[in-house]
């Protein structure tokens, strides 16, 4: 077989001055593949029982993945172009451990049978399982209809039809699932729901579309909104968007470099130099960057958000903007998990915020944005409009005294070596420079150290902290996927801890931190997270 | 797993005679330290090796030399530290806990750490061992929930087994409240 391998590379590379070992090295790394391919798949078994779905793997590092039948989100069927060639599907099975990101358990090859079997697993479920199954599909069919139609994702096309393996499109036997399923359209129920309206159409028909014939029945009131024009326009001016801005900056630098020679910026560089020099030259630079960055958020903000309008029945939340490209997300309220008021810098002085919902749904990598520019005192109301089941506390432990160094003490050490630098570079005449970094640095860390707190009410939870900007962040037990406390060896000499709670959501689930707690408030936290309290509190 | 209020956030308290927290707590496996050991030892090995056969290269070829010894003098400062100190320290600083209800797990060198984790949210539980964990009779837990995973390191197989094999059920019941 080697030799055979060996004669048709050494055929097809008429090239002679390869050498023979070439070949049989070439042989004897794919016979090794192959032998690895093949090992694998041997070893790749898997098992269907009453409750659960058992995986074994691996190679060198042998696995036995156990899948609780209860625990599986979705079963997505697919049919790539390989995949087709052979008549086999491709199945993937979705928890909801890393937001569904990527699946628990991916067979590449199986027989639409044995897909069957597996799809079956997500069926029985009792009565609620299987209605809030519903909603979740209906809802997941709907935000990729409209990714089908602006984008025309197919990817996001199957997935949302297949959710579940329960939809019209699967259901059938096995000839539909190959005709309807893998054109990239989705056919089925989503045509039906009120929300799959475009947005226009929508904004037009306003409350009717948000009230729809759904929310009439419940007798629940539904609740739109959009945000009028100067609240938008205040919106975009207050947002300083510095990565976004570095990034389409640096994006647009190696684009010019393709295009203009060396030679041009070396001339630029050289005039500047003649007009500006020493340290002003560098404050006038950092101000013009600044500046920029601004104006470019200002417009990158008007070109995402723009004709921001979010509707809700009460069980789904619709949101959708975007100036060119329209963008619509839909969620059930049940799958929001956190809720996160970010309060940036230029924001903060306004009492305003983003208010911004973390919702459990592939296909969604961050958090959805359900307002713009909220007063701080309207999150109440707004929250329970939209999020009923969060309630908005208000901290009531923060760091005590003895860890206002901890935030200071290292940016302003930062801050020093920058005038250090400054003054080693340019020389003393730059030690002025110097001087705002420092009270910088330190009003940076005074303001997370004010900023920093926690407060705990009956199942209710808020982290507060800040980076540049403010966050809050409010959530129940029931949605911390874990808690961790954490301390650094100079932290346990001062009795301080940091508090980590994990929630899933976006890729891979959101951390939320407050540094430099007491130890006490640290605690109090985490045993609120224990069982106990949770027996005692609700019994 | 009641966790005194002590300073250090808990951490260190109620390590008593033989270093264990209160009761319920239980430790990796002794063994895991030797293979640690053991594989921190060859990692530096062929690190120093790797280093040996440049500097012989150098001194033939006339290359510079002194990145080679200054790598082989970083893995004979290093070794010491990885293979004598952090295996044991890290063997005591390490302790996990289960009971029906969670999961709680501390570890930690320079920075300690407790972490809960409620049966309620977990997902899954696998049961990991590679060629040199094998060949120990070791083997690593891994719980994961919807938004992170949780390693208990180094248990013996049989335990491995149970453990993993009881918070599977132990998780499995709790169905209704993810």
């Amino acid at each position: 077989m080697p030799a055979v391998i060996s004669l048709l590379i050494r055929g097809v590379w008429i090239d002679d001055r390869l050498p023979a070992w070439f070949g049989w090295g070439f042989a004897a790394v794919v016979a090794v593949t192959l032998g690895y391919v093949w090992l694998s798949w041997i070893r790749f078994t898997y098992a269907v029982e009453e409750d659960r779905l058992v995986v074994r793997k691996g190679v060198w590092q042998r696995e036995v993945r156990t899948i609780y039948r209860s625990r599986i989100h979705s079963v997505n069927v697919e049919q790539p172009l390989l995949q087709r060639m052979f008549g086999v599907v491709k199945v993937s099975v979705e928890t909801a451990s890393g937001g569904g990101i990527e699946p628990e358990a991916i067979f590449e090859a199986l027989s639409r049978k044995e897909a069957a079997v597996i799809r079956r697993l997500t069926e029985r479920k009792t009565a609620r399982e299987a209605e809030e199954a519903d909603v979740g599909r209906a809802a997941r069919a709907t935000s990729a209809d409209a990714a089908a139609g602006s984008v025309g994702g197919p990817g996001d096309g199957i997935s949302g039809g297949m959710a579940d393996g329960r939809s019209a499109g699967l259901s059938g036997d096995d000839g539909t699932v190959a005709g309807a399923a893998f054109t990239g359209t989705v056919p089925g129920p989503s045509a039906a729901e009120p929300w799959s309206r475009d947005p226009v159409a929508g904004a037009e028909a306003g409350n009717d579309a948000a009230g729809g014939l759904r929310a009439e029945d419940r007798g629940q009131p539904a609740f739109a909104m959009a945000v009028p024009p100067e609240t938008f326009a205040a919106a975009a001016l207050t947002s300083f968007n510095l990565r976004l801005a570095v990034a389409f900056f640096a994006g647009v630098l190696s684009f010019v470099d393709d295009l203009v020679d060396s030679s041009f910026y070396i001339t630029i560089a050289r005039r500047a130099a003649g007009l500006l020099h020493g340290p002003s030259a560098v404050l006038f630079v950092v101000a013009v960057a600044m500046l920029l960055s601004w104006a470019l958020s200002v417009v990158l903000y008007v070109w995402k958000y723009a004709g921001f309008r979010l509707e809700t029945d009460g069980e789904r939340i619709h949101v959708s903007y975007g100036l060119l490209s329209k963008r619509q997300i839909t969620f059930p309220v049940r799958k929001v998990q956190a809720a996160i008021l970010e309060q940036g810098w230029l924001r903060k002085p306004f009492g305003r915020g983003e208010l911004r919902l973390a919702v459990v749904q592939s296909g969604l990598e961050r958090t959805a944005l359900i307002h713009p520019f909220l007063p701080v005192r309207d999150v109440e109301r707004m929250l329970a409009a939209t999020a009923p089941h969060l309630t908005p506390i208000a901290p009531d432990r923060f760091p005590p005294r003895r860890a206002w160094l901890f935030f200071v003490r290292w940016k302003a050490v930062l801050a020093l070596a920058l005038a250090a630098g400054a003054v080693a570079w340019f020389g003393w005449a730059a030690a002025w420079s110097a001087v705002p970094l420092l009270p910088l640095a330190v009003f940076w860390g005074h303001a997370q150290y004010r900023s920093a707190g926690v407060g705990i009410r009956g199942d209710h939870l808020v982290l507060r902290y800040r980076a540049v900007a403010e966050r809050t962040v409010w959530l129940r037990r029931r949605n911390v996927q874990s808690l961790a406390l954490k301390a650094t060896v100079f932290q346990r000499r001062r009795d301080l801890c940091t508090v980590t709670a994990s929630v899933s959501g976006g890729l891979g689930g959101f951390r939320f931190s407050v540094s430099q707690l007491s130890a006490e408030a640290a605690q109090d936290v985490y045993e609120w997270y224990s069982w106990r309290r949770v027996r005692r509190c609700c019994p | 797993m009641e966790s005194g209020r002590g300073g250090n956030c808990g951490m260190t308290e109620e390590i008593g005679k033989d270093g264990l927290p209160a009761e319920g707590w239980r430790r990796s496996d002794p063994r895991f330290i030797r293979l640690s050991r053991v594989t921190a030892a060859w990692v530096h090995g062929v690190w120093l090796i790797l280093g040996g056969v440049w500097l012989a290269v150098a001194v033939v070829a006339d290359w510079p030399w002194i990145p080679a010894v200054i790598a082989m003098a970083a893995a004979v400062l290093s070794a010491p530290v990885f293979v004598v100190v952090i295996p044991s320290l890290r063997w005591r600083r390490f302790a996990f806990a289960v009971n029906e209800h969670e999961i709680e797990i501390r570890k930690g060198l320079i920075t300690m750490q407790r972490v809960r984790v409620p049966m309620a949210k977990v997902q899954h539980v696998k049961m990991e061992s590679g060629p040199l964990m094998r060949r120990a009779g070791l083997a690593d837990v891994t719980v994961v929930t919807a938004a992170t995973s949780h390693h208990i390191y180094g248990l013996s197989q049989e335990l491995a087994e149970t453990v993993s094999q009881q918070i599977a059920a132990w998780a499995r019941v709790r169905d209704e409240d993810v």
